[in-house]
């Protein structure tokens, strides 16, 4: 399994984002691997830099966004390099996304079924007789009742489930080999949560699909994911299969995000709080942006920080990992 | 509170300079419209028929028109007119048409109907066309002028001042200060009026533009403001006619100073609405 | 489908009902406002008493206010406008016969600014901070602050006076020109219908400059509108979601961020409307254009009312028209007016 190159290969990705005040570093040498199939959850807090990667590594940046350094080799080409117009022809195709808020990522005026319809004919290799009748079935696959008639809805004629369902189809329309989901069930209710995930899993689990799931639900990307990349303030702080990193969460962030996870067997009085709040990202930052925070910090965390491996397959970026 | 104010305008005046030129430039024409007549070189309306139509010169920097008066003096007398009746237009249609758009917010019911029925009937109607008709239904005088670009204007306040006095309705706010013993009238007038007048403000400045162009276009078709009344619309008329044999500082100078004029109040209402809310930065 | 657009239709007819009652009363007021005796006015100057006291009975002045109002809904019933003192005309002959003039003008003025503004607004969204940006936004800004009557003035000083390249403004054809016979009214139509193609550049060349003065004005909030709308919406989720999905630049632009930035563009024309028709009397005005504008300003000069009336009353309707047709189409572009959820 580890022999096989790996589909996604993220090294040392850094963004920054031109602000009125200041230069924001947004994300800083970020790097992590995605295999063929597997599901990979990317948590962490808000502002933590999750989405940033998955839109950086799509290139569907803001235009005040800079990506400053770094390289994503998707099935051997670096997606940094190559031109605007080859990125355009595998995005939708190679490697897809879906957003949250689904209501509002969905064209407002547009049937859904067409624009299902639209990356068909761009991508699907589709004729324009038949795609209507793939639209449709897509629409079946994602599990939405009487597809048929759903093919000319509009997104406010549906529910947020829905929509989400519809965003699965427009993304997995041409069968890509990753699918990037970004928070993909925030705004949704509970049921409807499981109910999408599992719908995820299912499609993953039938194209070999691997899934890159950004979230800030620790306890979903534990149900969901093979393993986990934990991020703070634009770094990848830790990187664990899922067992181990809740086993042996390595990263004095890791363990508190661990121990402020409602599970099952822990009361919600038990569930501590992470002190202190992300730092300022703009101007100069200590090598270390946890620092603030943590309990542990000495004066050699402020050096450069290095990747430790205590495990196989797990990494973590301290100098004193527990 | 006044100290962090003073900052954020400082700030946007520094971050918008074109702002704080409009701004000067219209200080400039306020100043003009209140000295003019004291400044001007000549006396407006005094003919010189020895100097007719004279291009301009060191003597008449704008020139002369057909009667020989100067064109200088002309345009800057007429400036005071011409800002005076924008903003009396601007106030009295700011002033009655927020009252009516508040109360009919807060009141509802008949009120609201009334006002909106009113409303909806001015703006049934291409607005200069209505002005003309007022104009040519009351007679022409300046006050004429006046009150038709007020009517004309009223829905534009009468809606933004309903719409706010509404969501501060809704909000509770007649219901609490009800219940803490304030009468409605107390409470539309404390409490809710002042607060529906920002967004306006921006309004009101964009309004005097518009209102200027209007008077002028009213005086340029020979309604409301007549000869030999100096006013830019009017100038420019006179100056229509000379502009196919060449004369062309009669109708230039005037018309020069309306576009100036109008065009300091838009940056001054682009400007006031970055201070005022600068999510609806364009 | 269909049904929802016959609802849609019929829901905005409805609606447009009271704004034309409006219109008929208001003017109905307006010119019973007018200073002094109106029989004197529509008799005309050189009238003798008996003469205004024959036509006070005749327009029926010599009733009480609500007999006049309904003699005056039984003759808009019937489509008449009353009789025009200077030329003796019917004023519902003088108006149709004078209508298409301005329509033409109107209509290529609309048609030259739309044609001018969407894409510039467009231009300056895709292109934000962009120097091609800041000289639209100056040139909008400056736009909207344009004297319509004098930007005519100017453009005939220096098209006509000083380059010689515009023909004098004197209205619609140089009488070298015989008028095409008439199928549409339209002279650029008809003499394009009638293959003759110097009257057709005759005609287009005395349509130029009113057309651009006309054009000018209403450009600027156009693209003003056009470039605001299409940057909300090039920077929205679902645009996000499209590139994602790697669809074609050219789709994005246009199927999804043109389409959507279009709604608040229609909403605009009303007033863009508005400002077209009451600017019309003006550069019909400066440019001697036989519309219904000039022949309701010498009308008014003249002290001959029944044709102002007529004027503001077809105006209105016009426009109430016009904005019942933005209505539709923004229904027909918005599915979500025009379906219940």
């Amino acid at each position: 399994m580890a022999a096989a190159a790996p589909l996604l290969s993220v090294e040392n990705l850094s963004v920054e984002f031109r602000t009125r005040d200041g230069v924001v570093k947004a994300l800083e040498r970020v790097s992590f691997e995605i295999r063929r199939g597997e599901t990979v959850g990317v948590v962490g807090e808000s502002g933590s830099g999750k989405s940033v990667t998955a839109f950086s590594i799509m290139r569907i940046l803001d235009p005040a966004a800079r990506i400053t350094g770094g390289r994503a080799f998707f099935d051997g080409v670096d997606l940094m390099a190559i031109r605007e117009s080859e990125l355009e022809s595998r995005r939708g195709r190679d490697l897809s996304m879906i957003f949250q808020n689904p209501r509002t990522a969905l064209n407002p005026i547009r049937q859904v079924g067409r624009q299902i319809g639209d990356v068909l004919l761009r991508h699907g290799g589709v004729g324009r007789g038949e795609v209507r009748s793939r639209a449709v079935e897509l629409l079946a696959h994602v599990q939405i009742p009487d597809p048929e008639r759903r093919y000319w809805a509009y997104p406010f004629e549906l529910s947020g489930g829905m929509c989400q369902r519809v965003m699965i189809a427009l993304a997995l329309a041409c069968g890509p080999a990753l699918l990037v989901a970004d928070e993909p069930t925030t705004g949704l209710d509970v049921t409807t949560q499981a109910a999408i995930m599992d719908l995820i899993d299912e499609l993953a689990q039938a194209k070999q699909m691997a899934t890159l799931l950004i979230t800030h639900d620790l306890g979903l990307a534990a149900e969901h994911c093979e393993r986990i990349v934990v991020m703070h303030a634009g770094h990848v702080v830790e990187s664990a299969p899922t067992a181990e990193l809740f086993a042996n969460p390595r990263h004095p962030y890791t363990a508190k995000l661990v121990a402020a996870t409602p599970r099952p067997g822990v009361a919600l009085d038990d569930l501590a709080a992470i002190p202190g709040g992300l730092p300022d990202l703009r101007g100069d930052l200590p090598a270390c942006r946890y620092s603030s925070r943590c309990e542990h910090y000495a004066s050699f965390c402020d050096d450069p920080l290095p990747v430790q491996e205590p495990a196989e397959g797990h990494t973590v970026a301290c100098w004193k990992p527990l | 509170m006044t100290a962090a104010a003073l900052r954020h305008a400082r700030y946007v005046v520094t971050e918008n300079p074109i702002t704080f030129v409009a701004f000067s430039m219209l200080l400039m024409l306020l100043l003009l419209a209140l000295l003019g007549p004291a400044l001007a070189p000549y006396d407006p309306l005094k003919s010189d028929t020895a100097n007719t139509l004279k291009p301009p010169s060191a003597r008449h920097w704008f020139g002369t028109d057909q009667l020989g008066r100067d064109m200088l003096s002309r345009v800057m007398v007429a400036t005071r007119l011409d800002m005076a009746i924008a903003f009396s237009a601007v106030a009295l249609s700011f002033a009655a048409g927020s009252l009516a758009g508040a109360c009919a917010g807060v009141f509802g019911g008949w009120t609201e109907r009334i006002v909106s029925r009113i409303s909806d009937t001015i703006m049934a109607f291409p607005l200069f066309v209505l002005a003309m008709g007022i104009v040519a239904a009351l007679g022409n005088s300046v006050f004429n002028v006046i009150l038709a670009t007020a009517i004309i204007n009223l829905p534009f306040y009468a809606r933004m001042a309903r719409a706010e006095a509404n969501v501060r309705r809704e909000a509770g706010f007649v219901e609490a200060a009800r219940l803490s013993g304030n009468g409605t009238m107390r409470v539309l007038a404390v409490h809710i009026y002042p607060n529906c007048l920002p967004p306006m403000m921006v309004q009101a400045s964009l309004n005097l533009g518009w209102a200027m162009l209007n008077a002028a276009g009213l005086a340029f078709i020979g309604l409301g403001v007549r000869p030999p009344t100096p006013e830019w619309g009017i100038l420019v008329a006179e100056g229509a006619s000379f502009i196919l044999s060449g004369e062309w500082w009669i109708a230039l100078f005037p018309g020069l100073a309306l576009m100036l004029a109008v065009f300091c109040f838009n940056l001054m209402g682009d400007g006031l609405r970055d201070l005022i809310d600068p999510r609806r930065r364009t | 489908m269909r049904l929802s657009f016959i609802r849609l239709f019929s829901r905005r007819l409805a609606a447009a009902a009271p704004g034309l009652a409006g219109v008929v009363v208001v003017t109905f007021c307006l010119m019973r406002a007018l200073p002094g005796d109106p029989a004197a006015y529509f008799a005309g100057n050189a009238a003798t008493k008996e003469a205004i006291e024959q036509v006070r009975v005749k327009l029926g002045l010599d009733k009480s206010l609500p007999e006049q109002f309904v003699v005056y809904l039984r003759d808009l019933a019937r489509g008449n406008l009353g009789q025009s003192v200077t030329t003796g005309q019917p004023v519902r002959t003088e108006m149709l016969a004078r209508l298409p003039a301005s329509l033409e003008l109107t209509l290529t003025a609309l048609l030259l600014a739309v044609a001018i503004a969407l894409p510039a607004g467009v231009l300056a969204a895709t292109r934000p901070g962009s120097w091609v940006d800041q000289v639209i936004r100056v040139l909008t800004t400056a736009g909207v602050s344009l004297p319509t009557f004098f930007t005519g003035i100017l453009l005939v000083y220096i098209f006509y006076y000083l380059l010689g390249w515009a023909p004098s403004p004197t209205g619609r054809l140089d009488s070298l020109f015989p008028t095409p016979p008439r199928v549409t009214s339209f002279y650029l139509a008809d003499s394009l219908i009638a293959r003759d193609l110097e009257t057709f550049r005759a005609c287009l060349r005395q349509l130029a400059l009113p057309a651009v003065t006309m054009a000018l004005f209403v450009m600027a909030p156009l693209a003003r509108m056009t470039r605001a709308s299409m940057l909300g919406v090039l920077g929205s989720d679902f645009i996000r979601t499209a590139r994602a999905s790697g669809l074609s630049r050219r789709t994005v632009l246009w199927t999804y961020g043109f389409r959507n930035a279009m709604l608040p563009v229609v909403t605009t024309l009303g007033m863009i409307f508005s400002f077209m028709l009451g600017a019309n009397v003006l550069v019909e005005k400066v440019f001697a254009w036989p519309g219904i504008g000039s022949f309701a300003l010498e009308s008014l000069l003249a002290s001959d009312y029944a044709p102002v009336q007529g004027f503001i009353l077809i105006m209105a309707t016009l426009y109430v028209l016009l904005n019942l047709a933005i209505d539709i189409l923004y229904g027909l572009i918005d599915p979500r007016v025009r379906i219940e959820a």
